[in-house]
């Protein structure tokens, strides 16, 4: 840890973050609009695929998706560059650390999403109930990506280090 | 390990909102107090038995006090306490400002009915701007109820959010055109849920009238601003 630490304090990065007078605002103003992109499609997808809103067809889940990637790819971008700003913060802040568990989380249950459910989905009925392995998996989903979000917004506040 | 850290005014969180204004008061208020203890001082001059000459004579010495002109504030400040100065002393508030989780637990709050009204209007947004077209209009009603639990999760957090911070927040201008925008963003929401909920399939396959398609437009519009000046707040 603290040889990476070291590392990004030397990278020209680090330096582009912490001299650029706005680089902070504006990527954080950004990771406000990743997160919201992010959370709205989860949000519409997972209540979808726990069964519920089921005047909307299926097909929907797999329209939102590539914008719930958009919004996770500015959020990877942006916190990549918060985290070279300012490594030592976040290393040792807990709700950074819990953040960070429950993206991997997140990522492990979208796998599992995409190798186990998505390839049936074509032989579900468009208005059809989930089964309880799906609902499971949104579930998880939505409390994970919520909770990224709580954790988030919490790193200035709690286990500060 | 500091588990939780002293909870409000952290960092780039809590830049100097409203400083001048602060200061401004502080002096005005520091002059009054020097002004009141002149008058109290005079007054109980003629009836104090008369002081020993080496401390009339000290007296003598010392340099003339100038007092400087109080500045008036711009205004109704001397009024009384008004009613953000009661909000910001309430019972919330000072939960808000000075408790351990106040602060963090209305801020995790109030992301959270970010995403939920911010995240689910996008989309409605988007799909009445037929970018979804496969979604059928009438089912967007039912996410539409949920950004409104969002909307009130954020009004009610953002409100304890303001009573902490009433008097000198009132005066940024980030905060006012964020406020501004919400309050037209749900607007646009209200007229647009009332929309298609009259028209529930008439405006099938991309049928669905301009204007509500700019209103749509404008909503974006209005959220992503309110973003933009509501992270700002915390740093002009």
């Amino acid at each position: 840890m603290d040889g990476m630490v070291i590392w990004i304090l030397s990278t020209p990065l680090n330096a582009w973050m912490l001299s650029t007078p706005w680089a902070w605002p504006i990527a954080e103003i950004l990771h406000f609009m990743g997160l919201s992109l992010l959370l709205g499609s989860m949000l519409i997808i997972d209540i979808r695929l726990a069964g519920h809103w089921r005047a909307m067809s299926l097909n929907t889940v797999h329209r939102l998706l590539p914008w719930t990637i958009l919004g996770f790819a500015i959020n990877l971008i942006t916190g990549t560059l918060f985290f070279f700003g300012d490594p030592e913060r976040y290393v040792a802040n807990i709700g950074f650390k819990i953040k960070m568990l429950l993206v991997v989380i997140a990522g492990l249950n979208a796998i599992w999403f995409k190798l186990r459910i998505d390839p049936d989905m074509a032989s579900w009925g468009p208005d059809q109930d989930s089964s309880s392995q799906v609902k499971v998996v949104a579930y998880i989903s939505l409390v994970c990506w919520f909770g990224v979000l709580l954790f988030g917004r919490l790193i200035p506040y709690i286990g500060t280090g | 390990m500091i588990w939780l850290r002293r909870a409000k005014p952290s960092g780039s969180e809590q830049k100097a909102i409203g400083t001048g204004m602060t200061a401004r008061r502080f002096i005005f208020g520091i002059a009054l107090l020097l002004l009141a203890g002149l008058a109290a001082a005079d007054d109980d001059a003629d009836t104090r038995p008369p002081m020993d000459e080496r401390r009339v004579a000290a007296a003598l010495q010392m340099p003339e006090v100038v007092i400087p002109p109080p500045e008036i504030p711009p205004g109704p400040v001397e009024e009384g306490p008004g009613i953000l100065e009661r909000l910001e002393d309430s019972s919330l508030a000072i939960w808000v400002a000075e408790s351990l989780w106040g602060y963090p637990i209305v801020l995790g709050l109030h992301a959270i009915g970010l995403a939920i009204v911010v995240g689910l209007l996008i989309f409605i947004d988007l799909r009445l701007l037929n970018l979804f077209g496969d979604i059928r209009l009438p089912a967007l009603l039912a996410p539409m109820k949920l950004a409104w639990l969002g909307f009130l999760i954020n009004a009610l957090s953002g409100f304890a959010l303001f009573s902490s911070q009433a008097t000198s927040i009132i005066y940024s201008a980030p905060f006012l055109i964020k406020i501004s925008l919400v309050l037209l963003g749900a607007l646009l929401a209200f007229h647009i849920q009332r929309q298609v909920s009259r028209n529930p399939d008439s405006w099938e396959s991309g049928a669905q009238p301009a204007s509500i398609k700019a209103a749509a437009a404008i909503s974006l519009l209005c959220w992503m601003g309110a973003i933009v000046a509501g992270r700002l707040i915390a740093y002009l």
